[in-house]
């Protein structure tokens, strides 16, 4: 069987930003790959690294103060990085596009929807005013916009949160793209409102056969809406894999701790939850081991030395922890009990307290 | 027998848009909140859950008087609030305190955290000189700050850290009820769980009443012994924190829930979700009767006339629905957009008022 070509594939990604501070690592070493309407959820915190990982993609990071060290981004095996100026405009809006988080400011207030949703038309696929009009007023009724044609020249502020981000998703999808980003497209949104979100971009993907990468904090999000997940910590990737199996047995204390410290609304009300101790680092100092060594109950003195390589606990199924192996085998995921992660937690911890010799070989 | 802390009856908050400069004229009001009726219990935590604009946290100002309340009364421990002058309410400010929602906007930038937290125990003359110190440090102490940061200023915490400064001056009078509101909305995901039991700790240590406002149903249910659920200034449903996801009767309660995403796929996979169609009407121009039957899949004529009456359906549980009374309404679902939607909505109804399914001939 002849290998798929990945839609798009990142290798080692590196994005710094240069501050008073020093050099920022915003990203620091991501790969994944995404396969033609495959839709891959990145998780993580603010500051981990997941939307500047994507604006890297988009080559809309501002150079200076960023910067992209080294690796590739590889869209259908082009690399992005680099193309031209005009060959990545053509690109981007079009066979790749994005939707913000926030549909109250990447909305341009000063115009009319009307223009906003004809110039990428016009742009990319060079469609005269009228067939432009026709296809966007299609596109807004595609989208669950209430009477398109009226609202169609209407300014952003006459529309309500959830109604400007479907024109956003109107745009996004206006030149049919293979790829769609979007950026915690519903944080910004109440819970109903997340939920018609949600399932319009579920219904869209499965029409149009759209790759999706998802960017997200919430973990309920990734779950409803992503086939693979990739967990972000400190701008590096700390683990991927399918998503079920993501949830059913995690093999990174990160995600172990992400899944059991968030409160869930399907089951009773837990005894106490545990929390992730300790706060997220500070990306603008180079740190030498693992990022997440200083706040785990399973770091060893070599995990703050040295920074994980890439364990391959099942075919597919890739952590960056030393102990990866013994996390994934204690089958810590949606099904363990509370006291069962406390129980393996406090092992770990016992069973480092006297510091060994670190093995090496 | 539970003591009531506080009874609030009829509470109304209105909010008016005046035109006109020189003869300044009402021409419309806000009804943020409309004619609301509860009692909190002394050592509950009362959960007010609903969307953007619902009222809550309108809801939670009123009733610690921080909003002088258009109608209705807040008594608490039988004392009535709203009468009172800004002199006579200002010694029971003490007993009735708040956490705000948003850590950096919330703490003076040019004072050190020291006197942020010191500040209301100066106010109410409790402390002063040395005392003052060394009560503030203890505060610190509690909520898990290193005292020894008392003069350092807000910007050098973190965002939980922050959180943490909130609750300590909240805690500095050492008082009976404590608004939180949104306490946790602006924390990363990992640091929720450490706030979220904070405020347990806090609770059981110092025998202390919540109002907890948040949108994220799930949080909510990990902290309340009750929810509250608000709709566009009214109260639709009130019951204790299982009973309410278990068995919700409201139609939007049940929308609500079946809103949130559940953080594992393998539950995601099998939803039935119940999508409410279009948005949250202006509070401006609320629907006359039921104020949500504009969005409601069970509506019928007697919704639009008439309002229903907060009222007990089954003993400790307050639902403000003309189902309660209409028992064969309840599987009818006639304005659902879809098929599909209409089985969720019913399925809902029959698990709330624990009725069969029929069995397929």
């Amino acid at each position: 069987m002849a290998e798929q070509i990945p839609l798009l594939e990142l290798k080692n990604l590196k994005t710094y930003f240069k501050t008073d501070e020093g050099i920022v690592r915003a990203v620091d070493g991501v790969s994944y790959q995404v396969m033609p309407g495959e839709s891959l959820g990145v998780v993580g915190e603010s500051g981990s690294g997941k939307s500047v990982t994507q604006i890297s993609v988009l080559g809309l990071i501002p150079q200076p103060p960023g910067f992209i060290p080294g690796g590739e981004i590889l869209f259908k095996g082009q690399d992005l990085l680099k193309m031209s100026k005009a060959d990545l405009r053509k690109i981007r809006g079009n066979r790749i596009s994005m939707i913000w988080q926030d549909p109250m400011t990447s909305l341009n207030p000063f115009l009319k929807v009307s223009r906003q949703l004809i110039e990428p038309l016009q742009i990319h696929q060079n469609l005269g005013t009228d067939d432009a009009r026709a296809k966007a007023i299609k596109m807004l009724e595609r989208v669950g916009i209430p009477a398109p044609s009226e609202r169609f020249d209407q300014y952003p502020h006459q529309f309500s949160g959830g109604m400007r981000q479907r024109v956003m998703i109107a745009m996004a999808l206006l030149n049919e793209p293979e790829l769609l980003i979007a950026d915690e497209p519903t944080t910004a949104l109440d819970v109903t409102i997340q939920a018609q979100i949600l399932e319009l971009m579920k219904d869209l993907r499965r029409d149009l056969g759209t790759g999706l990468i998802i960017i997200t904090h919430d973990l309920g999000v990734v779950a409803g809406m992503a086939d693979r997940i990739v967990v972000m910590y400190a701008g590096r990737i700390v683990e991927s894999a399918a998503a079920r199996e993501l949830f059913e047995r995690p093999a990174h204390p990160y995600t172990v701790g992400l899944l059991k410290s968030v409160p869930r609304l399907d089951r009773g009300r837990a005894e106490r939850l545990i929390p992730i101790e300790g706060r997220p680092p500070n990306v603008s100092k180079p740190i030498p081991g693992c990022a997440f060594a200083p706040r785990c109950a399973w770091a060893t003195a070599q995990c703050h030395k040295e920074w994980p390589p890439a364990v391959e606990v099942e075919p597919g199924r890739v952590s960056h922890c030393w102990r990866a192996t013994e996390v994934f085998e204690a089958e810590l995921g949606t099904h363990a009990t509370a006291e069962k992660v406390e129980k393996f937690e406090k092992q770990a911890r016992d069973s480092h307290a006297e510091p060994k010799e670190a093995h090496h070989g | 027998m539970d003591e009531v802390l506080l009874e609030v009856r009829d509470l109304k908050m209105h909010f008016p848009i005046y035109r006109g400069a020189l003869f300044r004229k009402e021409v419309n009001r806000v009804k943020a909140v409309d004619g609301l009726n509860f009692d909190i219990i002394k050592g509950e935590t009362l959960g007010l859950v609903g969307e953007s604009g619902c009222g809550k946290s309108t809801t939670g100002r009123a009733l610690i008087q921080l909003y002088k309340p258009t109608a209705g009364s807040v008594k608490f421990k039988g004392q009535e609030l709203t009468t009172l002058t800004k002199r006579q309410i200002h010694p029971l400010r003490r007993n009735l305190q708040m956490i705000f929602q948003d850590p950096y906007a919330s703490l003076n930038p040019r004072m050190t955290v020291g006197s942020i937290i010191g500040e209301p125990l100066k106010v109410h003359g409790l402390a002063d000189g040395s005392n003052l110190m060394k009560k503030t440090q203890d505060l610190m102490d509690i909520v898990g700050l290193d005292p020894r940061f008392v003069r350092r200023y807000p910007h050098e915490f973190s965002g939980g850290q922050r959180q943490r400064i909130g609750i300590a001056r909240a805690l500095a009078t050492n008082p009976d009820f404590i608004v939180c509101d949104e306490p946790i909305s602006a924390l990363d995901v990992s640091i929720q769980a450490q706030v979220i039991n904070l405020l347990e700790d806090l609770q059981s240590e110092f025998d202390l009443t919540y109002l907890f406002i948040a949108h994220d149903l799930a949080a909510v249910r990990q902290i309340s012994t009750r929810i509250a659920v608000m709709y566009l200034g009214n109260m639709v449903e009130l019951t204790d924190g299982a009973r309410l996801y278990e068995r919700p009767m409201h139609p939007y309660t049940q929308a609500l829930i079946s809103a949130v995403p559940i953080p594992d796929p393998e539950v995601e996979s099998t939803r039935e979700r119940i999508v409410l169609s279009g948005d949250v009407p202006s509070p401006l121009h609320p629907p006359t009767g039921c104020v949500f039957h504009t969005r409601c899949p069970f509506a019928f004529e007697k919704c639009a006339q008439e309002v229903p009456t907060f009222k007990e359906a089954e003993p400790g549980h307050l639902v403000a629905c003309h189902l309660v009374d209409e028992p064969k309404r309840r599987f009818e679902a006639p304005n659902a957009e879809t098929d599909a939607q209409k089985r969720a909505a019913v399925a809902a109804m029959r698990k709330a008022w624990d009725i069969p399914a029929p069995t397929p001939q």
